[in-house]
């Protein structure tokens, strides 16, 4: 039988049971719309820029652990999703992207729209592709799904020229299309002795400490790493992107370590004699200072990726493995190791260097986040966008289990937050899910909030308004002698309030801490969106916090 | 810096030359030289990549390489007995008849070269190791250097098949 290539295109979507395609439409990609004009085996969801499809693409998949899907035309289209496809690079999302492209014929003639795609991303994305031909959509298909879930998962593109996506081409609705990728072997081989040596580490080990990151979200080992953890004996710290792969309330749990991490994290970083990285990459605002990031541990790094080990911190062993394959058969041959003094003393650092914030100020930031933590009571998927808002609710919000918390950690892209949140719904309509985003980030991508009233998403915006690009303006409060420059926004910001009602959703505005768990949970409740512009304690800042370059050791801000 | 070379097979495909060189810009590594040609099999490729750099840089690009979905294969053949050589054309005006005579008596004692002589330039070509060519330029200085081409060094194990991608 013989289809138009948009057609071809569909059923190799539909062979991957693609749920959802956030797209936005233009003259390049119009065969393919064309083709989905009548498609019900998936819902096209139309956010209001490229950016914010290949941002909520990233959301779906962070939540559901599924391939996220977008599709955008050439040229603008293209180049406005490329900062969500730098972003879900970072971060080793899973995401198919996609792009319309001029037609085979003009391609490099500076034609309409038209950009070099595959140039323009290799940088950006795990793989790439420009079809050649209508014939190889099927192969390609079946290939970036299998690239951008396997490995270290992340963003493929495929850019498809006009010409092609009309042209014919003989499709066998019977055949699955054969993979051709002689260079890619993403399944490794896990070793007896590679278990067996760490084993030996962590028993002859006197104080031993799991740092974790979001290898281990991805690999969807959260449970065994758990179950490892709880069986040894051994505490536990995440990364940002790792949080919710162990849960915050047992007592094993550190929090998260790095430049915001806590004291007890931290302190126990640089006092272990034994640091067992899983799915995490020794990133710049983890390590602070790298040659006195665990000065006393024997370092071993269990990694999917082989790059990430020995990039930057050289480590003492190492395993090129599945986090979870790894944790499994861990568990196999673990046993409750005699480190008490060890744990003991990691509790009583803990007991007596809480996370704390000043009882100053009419609304702290903190307190509206563990009021969340209260309602929610770790049952809700929280989105953040980038800044302080992101590092307190990292910090005072509670998470139990995987997936849960999804934030851009490795790009930090302000804007990514609103059209991540209303992706996680999507895919997980039976949770909540809350945004906490700041005054700066949510006007990065405001024109979601339409999106989010159009379809109906019922995701709950708590926007941390201090009038200021708080992360940038705590840094020129801490190193450039408080001198504001460009970030002060009080003036200039719009009434969130009543911006959210002209996009339809339900908005208000909380000045004061009086009754504010009540407040939270009638937020939290109500049906539909809905948009909450709490007015915080504008100069607060997020501690501790380990200035840039210097090690774990030399946090400010430590103690109340 | 030491020089090392690195043989790499990659599917013969456009764009993947592009993220072979992204990849050492992107990273910071430096690349010395770089010869791509055809194989044996006409769906592969191969790379014979000279970088600068110690034991780790090497280690980040062999595993960055390897990384690229493209690359099918990747060796370092520091670590083997190899053949690796390098073709040279350099075109060589002499201001005079003495310089003339001297400049070819001098490549005439170079096993490696092969010389044209139209009666303006000298053109030599040769093909050797690459610090056995840098050696022969040096020697050139003294006269007017009007052109150098090099094509990078090629190398292939003489122990190991490399392109045994099975």
């Amino acid at each position: 039988m013989t289809h138009n290539g948009s057609k071809i295109l569909v059923e190799a979507l539909k062979r991957q049971n693609v749920e959802y395609i956030f797209g936005y439409p233009g003259g390049a990609i119009l065969p393919v719309l064309d083709a989905i004009y009548n498609e019900t085996s998936f819902r096209f969801v139309l956010p209001r820029h490229e950016q914010a499809a290949g941002h909520a693409a990233d959301g779906y998949a962070r939540a559901t652990g599924k391939v996220g899907v977008c599709l955008v035309t050439s040229g603008p289209g293209m180049t406005n999703l490329t900062t969500a496809l730098a972003t879900a690079y970072m971060d080793s999302a899973p995401i198919v992207a996609l792009t319309g492209q001029v037609k085979t014929s003009l391609i490099g003639n500076d034609a309409f729209q038209e950009v070099d795609t595959t140039g323009i991303t290799n940088a950006i994305t795990k793989h790439n592709y420009l079809i050649e031909r209508a014939s190889d959509i099927p192969r390609v298909i079946a290939e970036a799904f299998y690239i951008a879930l396997s490995g270290r998962p992340g963003p493929v593109v495929i850019d498809l020229p006009v010409d092609i996506m009309s042209a014919h081409a003989k499709y066998d609705y019977d055949k699955s299309p054969e993979m051709e990728l002689p260079g890619y072997h993403p399944e490794k081989t896990l070793s007896d002795e590679d278990v067996e040596t760490v084993m030996r580490s962590i028993h002859s080990s006197q104080r031993p400490l799991f740092y974790v990151g979001g290898g281990v979200v991805s690999a969807n080992a959260g449970e065994i790493l758990t179950a490892v953890a709880r069986k040894l004996g051994v505490p536990v710290t995440t990364t940002l992107n790792g949080l919710g792969s162990f849960p915050s309330s047992d007592p094993l749990s550190l929090g998260m370590l790095g430049m915001h991490g806590t004291v007890y994290a931290n302190t126990a970083v640089q006092e272990c004699d034994l640091l067992i990285s899983i799915g995490a990459r020794f990133d710049d605002r983890v390590t602070g200072k790298l040659d006195e990031f665990a000065p006393k541990a024997e370092i071993i790094h269990i990694d999917i990726d082989p790059t990430s080990i020995n990039k930057s911190v050289r480590v003492d062993y190492s395993v090129v493995c599945n986090a979870r394959v790894f944790l499994e058969k861990l568990f196999e041959i673990a046993y409750e190791q005699d480190i008490r003094p060890w744990t003991q003393k990691l509790s009583e650092i803990k007991k007596s260097n809480p996370l704390w914030c000043q009882n100053n100020g009419v609304l702290k930031p903190q307190k509206i986040l563990r009021a969340i933590e209260e309602v929610v009571n770790g049952n809700a998927i929280i989105v953040t966008d980038v800044g302080q808002h992101q590092m307190w609710a990292a910090q005072w919000i509670g998470y139990e289990k995987p997936r849960t918390f999804i934030s851009s950690g490795g790009l930090g892209t302000m804007g990514f937050g609103l059209p991540a949140a209303l992706g996680a719904q999507i895919g997980v309509p039976e949770k909540k899910v809350i945004l906490i985003t700041g005054d700066g980030s949510l006007q990065m991508n405001i024109q979601e909030l339409q999106t989010c009233s159009s379809l109906g998403i019922p995701i709950k915006i708590f926007v941390m308004n201090n009038g200021y690009l708080g992360m940038v303006r705590q840094w020129q409060e801490l190193f450039y002698e408080k001198r504001y420059s460009q970030t002060d926004l009080a003036a200039s910001n719009p009434d969130f309030v009543r911006v959210g009602k002209a996009f339809g959703i339900k908005s208000e505005k909380i000045e004061s801490s009086e009754g504010l768990v009540t407040k939270v949970r009638k937020l939290l409740m109500a049906e539909g969106p809905i948009l909450a512009d709490f007015r915080i304690e504008r100069e607060e800042n997020v501690f501790p916090m380990v200035p840039s370059g210097k090690p774990l050791s030399q946090m400010i801000g430590g103690l109340a | 810096m030491e020089k090392r070379i690195i043989s790499a097979l990659v599917v013969n495909k456009s764009n993947v030359l592009s993220k072979v060189v992204r990849l050492f810009s992107a990273r910071n590594f430096n690349i010395h030289s770089l010869a791509v040609g055809p194989t044996e099999d006409d769906r592969i490729s191969r790379m014979t990549i000279v970088v600068r750099g110690d034991d780790r840089v090497l280690d980040q690009v062999m595993k960055q390489l390897d990384s690229l979905i493209d690359v099918i294969k990747v060796v370092d053949l520091g670590k083997e007995e190899i053949v690796a050589k390098e073709f040279m054309i350099v075109k060589i005006e002499p201001c005079s008849t003495e310089e003339r005579i001297l400049a070819l008596l001098m490549i005439d004692t170079i096993k490696e070269s092969r010389v044209i002589y139209n009666g303006e330039v000298i053109t030599v070509e040769m093909t050797a190791r690459e610090d056995k060519i840098r050696k022969f330029l040096e020697s050139m200085e003294r006269f007017t250097i009007r052109e150098v081409v090099r094509s990078g060094t090629i190398a292939v194990s003489r122990e190991m098949i490399v392109s045994n991608i099975a």
